[in-house]
């Protein structure tokens, strides 16, 4: 495996140095094309290729479209009008606005793509209602880090997407079966929320009357909708899952400019733009990434690795138990869809051959990277709570620990209860 | 790199098709083949499923010098040489016999040269695959229940042409999303090989098989040009021996292959229908006539020429 | 990252000499980018409403969006660059302090400048041998699909080259 060096040492060096990722990526690219190319010389040209040939695929298009549905809903009043619904169907629970910051995630999970769109959008929002209520600004830290991880859980979801493209399973099937273990992980993180609320203050609402519940809910309808839109918009055949970001958009515009009028339309230029800075940021290193493991591919380096897995006959637990840590540490340090980029192709072929599902696999592997948003070094997550909640990068860090009981839990859960994930698809 | 080492000529083979087809199989007898003709002098590297690229990627990959040998589809024939290329007309060509002749007449030979010449690419000879028929949730015989059929279809403008101006409506769906669409009713059918519904279990999905056949596509053994002609003569005629044998294996198997789909399908419930075939011909007539009058000169007497051979 | 972009303030660009060119410059990718999306936005609508609504399917829908997507990309990235907004892990940058901070930064400035010139090289090379490459529904040729990149990479490459030059050329213009 000495050809596999390069690869990750030169990933690990580039990156170390502070280079953009893209660039670090593009770089290690050509260290080990240089290294093994057939020709002797460095064939610059075969990245431009690459790169071209992996950004010129259709479903790639939802990566952009989710991201910008995502931020306009957050840019209008939809999200401050699905926290107000929550609030006030959980929000008189023991544990009070911890159960609200949950369901509102839950919900919102169901028109973003990412985990780090709820963090920056409604995590910012749930923060400072917790503040204003005397929470604990480590819980409240933990818990809105915690349930952002549901964002790419439950659909739709940019990771599997990009799973389900790689790896040839049916994005529609891939997203229905997300929902169980998102709500699974929401059932959780709200489970640990009773058990803290015996320690720490946690203030609760009164019951709401009937009229509050049909007052919120009413205003809260519409964006709650998105879901239901999508997902049933792609499983009636109306739209494929790569329109159904752009449904998903034009329903957010929509809201924001037509019906809720919050929105103003010189406002919605700069969303677009900025939507689009974010995505480029994304789809370039996709993009290289592709070339990246292309590259392998061409050494055959996941062929190897398959047999090798293959060889050694594992049971299927074990090796999803090996596998489940491996993504964790993977997670530590590279994001979910490079990641999931990197490895579907490597993978896939191996566990499919011993007889796990790719289907469950693909939720498995999205789900257990998807907790590197909220580990250290490298968690997205935890940088962009820095800023909202003023603490400083260890101290977010250290709040969001003990949630990771729960999210693992799920996983384990989902591991040995495949079930969990492949029900839903099955009853359709 | 694992070819490099022993000194020895390494040849990726690239197919788009996953393992177990035809394809495997051409691509495997290629390897012993050239086993047999030059013993240690080459290390063949099958990569299928599209590892390192789908159609179009991998011509360019070919163009530049960056992968050795494709089993390629009909894509390089519209990009480089359209004037040349009967053989994507549907309805056009009886059986693959007569797209064999076809590429032996001098409009076939043209077809190779433009192939070198626009896109680096050496065209070695011609595997043929089985007919592309249609599956539908309904029995089809003439063009008449075709009208507002929904039929998922490659983004091929000339099979577009034709197939709506059979009453069709046209759907372009990506290959991994046939079954869910036609389960949820986004597409009525679609046409393909018979590999097609059988691997992706369409017949939970489709209850008819109608043999159209208005389809022979080969797969074109081809290789990069740049790389081919750094060989030595005696390595290049290797090289092409081997294909040769390569290709007549591939045909055999897939023949073989498409009696056993059809023998599963028919196992797994599909009513298989045999459709008036002339009814579907003559109504598309207009629209074949005109894709065919975009073609080069003395390409149609070619092609007149080869049907007549094997009719 | 997908911070919290409105409430912050924008990212300022250099004052130095040179600024004002990169500022200007991206101010333009910006209307490109945005308008692209949208354009995505309204090509993708237009799609299902042809296809379900008006029951006439348009076959090369997909190949515009793609090639479009590319070009907002390209023109995305040179703003996201610009603002420094590509992810970089910044851990050793942070902690080099005193005078070798700034020059550490104009070294990752240059290696990247590096990177970006083998990338822009490799796209116009693609851009002449892929010329006879064609797209199947409109037969575009694969060159308008590397301009995309080749505008990607050489885009960045002058701003940070603009911004380079205005390292060394020192002196600051007016500010206001
Ligand atoms: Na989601
Ligand atoms: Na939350």
């Amino acid at each position: 495996m000495d050809i596999f060096l390069p690869f990750v040492g030169g990933l690990i060096f580039f990156m170390a140095l502070g280079l953009p990722v893209f660039i670090a990526l593009g770089s290690t690219c050509l260290l080990a094309l240089a290294m093994t190319s057939s020709s002797g010389g460095l064939p610059v040209e075969l990245m431009s290729l690459k790169i071209t040939q992996t950004l010129n695929s259709f479903p790639l298009l939802a990566i952009p479209l989710f991201i910008l549905a995502a931020n306009l809903l957050n840019r209008g009043s939809a999200t401050t009008r699905i926290f107000d619904f929550a609030n006030v169907l959980v929000g008189f629970v023991r544990g009070g606005l911890g159960h609200v910051n949950v369901v509102a995630s839950m919900i919102f999970a169901g028109m973003s793509g990412t985990a780090s769109a709820d963090a920056a959008g409604l995590g910012a929002l749930e923060i400072r209602a917790m503040r204003e209520k005397g929470y604990d600004l480590k819980y409240s830290t933990g818990i809105t880090a915690a349930s952002s991880v549901i964002g790419p859980i439950i659909p739709p979801s940019v990771a599997m997407l990009v799973y389900g493209w790689q790896a040839d399973v049916s994005v529609g099937d891939l997203f229905l079966a997300g929902f169980a273990p998102g709500i699974l992980m929401a059932a959780l993180l709200m489970a640990t929320t009773i058990i803290i609320s015996y320690r720490i203050d946690m203030p609760t609402r009164s019951l709401p009357t009937p009229r509050e519940v049909v007052e919120t809910g009413h205003r809260a309808v519409l964006p709650m909708l998105t879901p239901l839109i999508i997902v049933g918009g792609i499983w009636s055949g109306v739209f494929s899952p790569t329109e159904a970001g752009a449904v998903a958009c034009a329903y957010a515009i929509a809201l924001g400019v037509l019906v809720y009028r919050d929105v103003k339309l010189k406002e919605l230029f700069q969303v677009f733009v900025k939507s689009m800075e974010f995505s480029a940021v994304i789809l370039l290193i996709i993009a290289i990434s592709g070339f990246y493991g292309w590259l392998l591919v061409r050494l055959q380096v996941p062929q190897s690795l398959a047999a090798g897995l293959i060889e050694m006959n594992l049971n299927t637990t074990v090796l999803l138990l090996i596998l489940m840590v491996f993504f964790i540490l993977v997670g530590c340090f590279m994001s979910v869809i490079e990641s999931v980029l990197i490895l579907t192709p490597i993978l896939v072929p191996a566990v499919a051959a011993s007889g796990v599902d790719p289907l469950f696999f693909g939720v498995f592997m999205v789900i257990t990277l998807s907790v590197g948003v909220i580990t250290p070094p490298f968690g997205t997550v935890l940088y962009i709570l820095v800023p909202i909640t003023g603490m400083r990068f260890e101290q977010v860090v250290m709040a969001v620990l003990p949630f990771l009981i729960p999210i693992l839990m799920t996983i384990l859960l989902v591991l040995f209860f495949p079930q969990i994930v492949l029900i839903l698809p099955s009853l359709f | 790199t694992p070819g490099l080492a022993a000194g020895k000529i390494t040849i990726q083979v690239n197919t788009t098709m996953k393992p177990g087809g035809s394809e495997e199989a051409g691509i495997a007898r290629f390897k012993t083949a050239l086993d047999e003709l030059a013993p240690g002098r080459f290390d063949v590297v099958p990569f299928l499923s599209g590892q390192l690229g789908g159609e179009n990627a991998v011509l360019e990959l070919l163009n530049i010098g960056e992968t050795q040998i494709s089993l390629t589809g009909g894509n390089w024939r519209a990009q480089y040489a359209p004037e040349y290329d009967p053989i994507s007309i549907p309805f056009l060509f009886p059986n693959g016999a007569a797209v064999e002749d076809f590429m032996a007449t001098d409009s076939g030979k043209k077809l190779q040269e433009r192939g070198k010449q626009q896109g680096g690419i050496v065209e070695m000879g011609a595997q043929m695959r089985a007919p592309r028929h249609m599956t539908a949730n309904k029995s089809i015989t003439t063009p008449d229940d075709l009208a507002g059929f929904r039929l998922r279809l490659p983004g091929i403008p000339v099979w577009v042409d034709i197939w709506s101006a059979l009453g069709a409506q046209t759907v372009v769906v990506p290959a991994t999303e046939i079954y869910l669409a036609m389960q949820t009713g986004q597409v009525d059918g679609h046409e393909n090989s018979l590999v097609s519904p059988y691997s992706r279990k369409l017949y939970e999905v489709q209850s008819h098989l109608i043999k159209t056949g208005h389809v022979h596509f080969p797969w074109h053994w081809v290789a990069s040009e740049t790389w081919l002609s750094g060989l030595s003569d005696a390595d290049q005629s290797a090289v092409r021996a081997a294909v040769q044998i390569a290709r007549i294996e591939g045909s055999k198997v897939e023949v073989e292959k498409d009696k056993f789909y059809l023998a599963e399908l028919r196992k797994a419930g599909m009513t298989v229908v045999e459709p008036d075939t002339a009814a579907f011909i003559a109504k598309a007539k207009p629209a074949i006539d005109s894709a065919m009058s975009s073609l080069a000169d003395g390409v149609v007497a070619d092609i007149q020429r080869a049907i007549f051979a094997n009719s | 990252m997908e911070v919290e972009f409105y409430d912050e303030a924008e990212t300022q660009l250099p004052t130095r000499k040179f600024g004002t060119i990169e500022k200007a410059m991206v101010a333009v990718t910006d209307v490109f980018s945005g308008t692209m999306l949208m354009g995505l936005v309204g090509l993708l609508v237009l799609s299902i409403l042809s296809r379900d609504v008006l029951q006439v399917p348009i076959p090369w829908l997909e190949e515009i969006a793609t090639l479009t997507t590319i070009y907002a990309v390209a023109f995305a990235s040179i703003g996201a660059w610009s603002r420094g907004a590509h992810i970089a892990v910044e851990l050793l940058p942070m902690a080099i302090k005193g005078p070798w901070h700034g020059r550490y930064a104009i070294l990752l400035q240059v290696l990247s400048i590096i990177f970006l010139i083998l990338a822009a090289w490799g796209a116009a090379e693609m851009m002449q041998r892929s010329a006879n490459n064609r797209t199947t529904a409109l037969s575009l040729s694969f060159s308008i699909y590397y301009g995309g990149l080749l505008l990607a990479f050489g885009g960045m490459v002058l701003a940070s080259c603009l911004r380079l030059a205005g390292e060394f050329t020192g002196s600051k213009e007016q500010e206001e």
